[in-house]
């Protein structure tokens, strides 16, 4: 079966950042979780998704197809929301409706007005008059109502409350009941995560650290507590990351059961979370 | 195409107001002057403006980019729109000036002909062929003090032009324009004027989208 997502050795050069060698492979039917601190390259791999940044090298390929030979018709499979609203603000939600929905193929107003009165949103009201939420749930809305198989979204979370991040989760969940359809979502707020996602990809600094299931990132990977005497630098080199204090360390390893071995019950090895395996990559052994 | 002119169209309700406000006053206030082909012009440009400058205050390149159509067609639609523009002016023109025949206002009033309608599409097709590559190329922010220039330069170019004209109208030069003019029916000119006006468009067309592909956003 052909994967909704597959991006291969993707390249882009900035002044200042590049993107460097991306790869991963997002399978139908799942939600991958894209995971990275700021400024990691998240936003600037989504963008060369969408082709609104031209890559220097490599391979998008979405429903199996190039991502720039077959634009518009990728497009019109892809429901996208973004972290910042990219609404015109001078139009009500009808008329941006309006403006939106011919270009979609398969835009269904049943659904889009279905979505608009479980959000309850104001049909008439302004986009500049929304709060942050309601534009938020108007570009879910958006991305929903023509069909898509793969919902593409940029930090839709940050800088929502609780309880509409739960909503679009929820959302998510019911949307990726059809197994032909597929999430790929960014975001630095990794407990959304743990809720919902199948697969982790990990960018750091332009590369990637890691891509597979959640699963296996959080059984194999262990958070490893004890006293500083017998961080040697033997020990030291199983270590993605430590951090120590006067009283002992704490540190993320990447084969839980090989580090069990090795120390026995002179540490305590806990499942970590993703917000631990994300500091602790990030972090690394250079800042001890 | 035809939803993104609705959408320079809808979120210009402010402008089109204003717009009802400032024509009126240019016909108000045209003693001896035809003001038509101006007042066209500039408000036609005044809606170029505003959804340019709506466009870049909502990033719109994201939104619009990010939907299943080809840049192409924003380019299209932008000079498209240009013209819905033109004839909005043309038609607020017409209607207040038919209001004020109509109720035999006290104000004098020039009735629109055949070639101050040319005369107002040629110099708006002249402003925005030089103005769209520009825009496409750089967005409306860091194109408004070239846009400044191409304004105020345009209109002072012009009106030197115009002076010299008349103080040389019987230089040979001139004069073998003239003749040359002469010579030929209105329906020559007008058709001429029309083909270097789909020139000026089919050139700036070609460079705004080779520019607005090249863009990232």
């Amino acid at each position: 079966m052909e994967p909704i997502l597959e991006v291969k050795n993707l390249k882009k050069n900035f002044k200042d950042f590049s993107i460097k060698n991306i790869n991963f492979t997002l399978e139908k039917g799942y939600i991958m979780g894209f995971i990275g601190p700021n400024g990691a390259g998240k936003s600037t791999t989504i963008k060369l998704i969408m082709n609104l940044l031209k890559k220097d090298d490599g391979e998008i390929k979405i429903f199996g197809l190039d991502n720039i030979k077959y634009e518009k018709e990728i497009k019109n499979r892809i429901g996208f929301v973004f972290d910042e609203n990219y609404f015109y603000e001078e139009l009500t939600i009808m008329e941006m409706k309006r403006v939106i929905a011919p270009f979609y193929k398969n835009w269904d107003d049943s659904l889009f007005n279905k979505y608009i009165k479980e959000f309850s949103l104001p049909f008439k009201k302004k986009i500049k008059e929304l709060s942050k939420g309601m534009k938020m749930k108007f570009s879910i809305a958006v991305a929903l109502s023509h069909n898509a198989d793969l919902l593409i979204m940029d930090e839709p979370t940050s800088g929502l409350d609780p309880i509409i991040r739960n909503e679009l989760l929820d959302i998510l969940t019911s949307f990726i009941q059809n197994e032909n359809k597929s999430v790929f979502f960014s975001t630095h707020i990794t407990t959304d995560l743990d809720k919902i996602a199948d697969y982790i990809t990990f960018i750091n600094n332009g590369s990637i650290v890691f891509s597979c299931t959640k699963d296996d990132i959080l059984d194999n990977h262990g958070l490893v507590k004890g006293p500083k005497e017998i961080l040697n630098s033997d020990v030291r080199k199983y270590f993605i990351g430590i951090k120590e204090n006067q009283f002992g360390f704490e540190g993320l390893i990447e084969n839980r059961q090989e580090i069990k071995r090795i120390l026995k019950d002179r540490v305590i090895i806990d499942k970590p979370s993703l917000d631990d395996i994300m500091f602790y990559y990030v972090r690394g052994i250079q800042n001890v | 195409m035809f939803n993104l002119i609705l959408k320079d169209i809808l979120i210009q309700k402010n402008t089109l107001r204003f717009g009802i406000v400032y024509i009126l006053l240019m016909i108000l206030s045209s003693r001896q002057f035809d003001m038509f082909l101006i007042s066209v012009t500039v408000f036609s440009y005044i809606m170029i403006q505003v959804s340019s400058a709506l466009d870049d205050k909502n990033k719109s390149d994201i939104l619009l980019n990010s939907l299943p159509l080809n840049r192409k067609t924003v380019v299209g639609a932008k000079y498209l729109s240009t013209f819905i523009f033109a004839a909005m002016a043309i038609v607020y023109y017409i209607l207040i000036t038919g209001v004020i025949k109509i109720f035999k206002l006290p104000f004098k009033v020039y009735p629109v002909s055949f070639e101050s309608v040319v005369g107002a599409l040629f110099s708006i097709v002249l402003v925005t062929s030089i103005y769209f590559p520009i825009f496409f190329k750089i967005g409306y922010i860091r194109s408004r003090i070239i846009n400044f220039i191409l304004f105020f330069g345009g209109s002072t170019v012009a009106g030197i032009l115009i002076s010299k004209l008349i103080e040389n109208k019987n230089k040979t030069f001139i004069q073998g324009i003239l003749q040359f003019l002469n010579n030929q029916s209105n329906i020559q000119i007008v058709a001429e004027i029309f083909v270097i006006m789909i020139l000026l468009l089919v050139i700036s067309y070609v460079f705004s989208l080779k520019f607005y592909r090249k863009r990232e956003f």
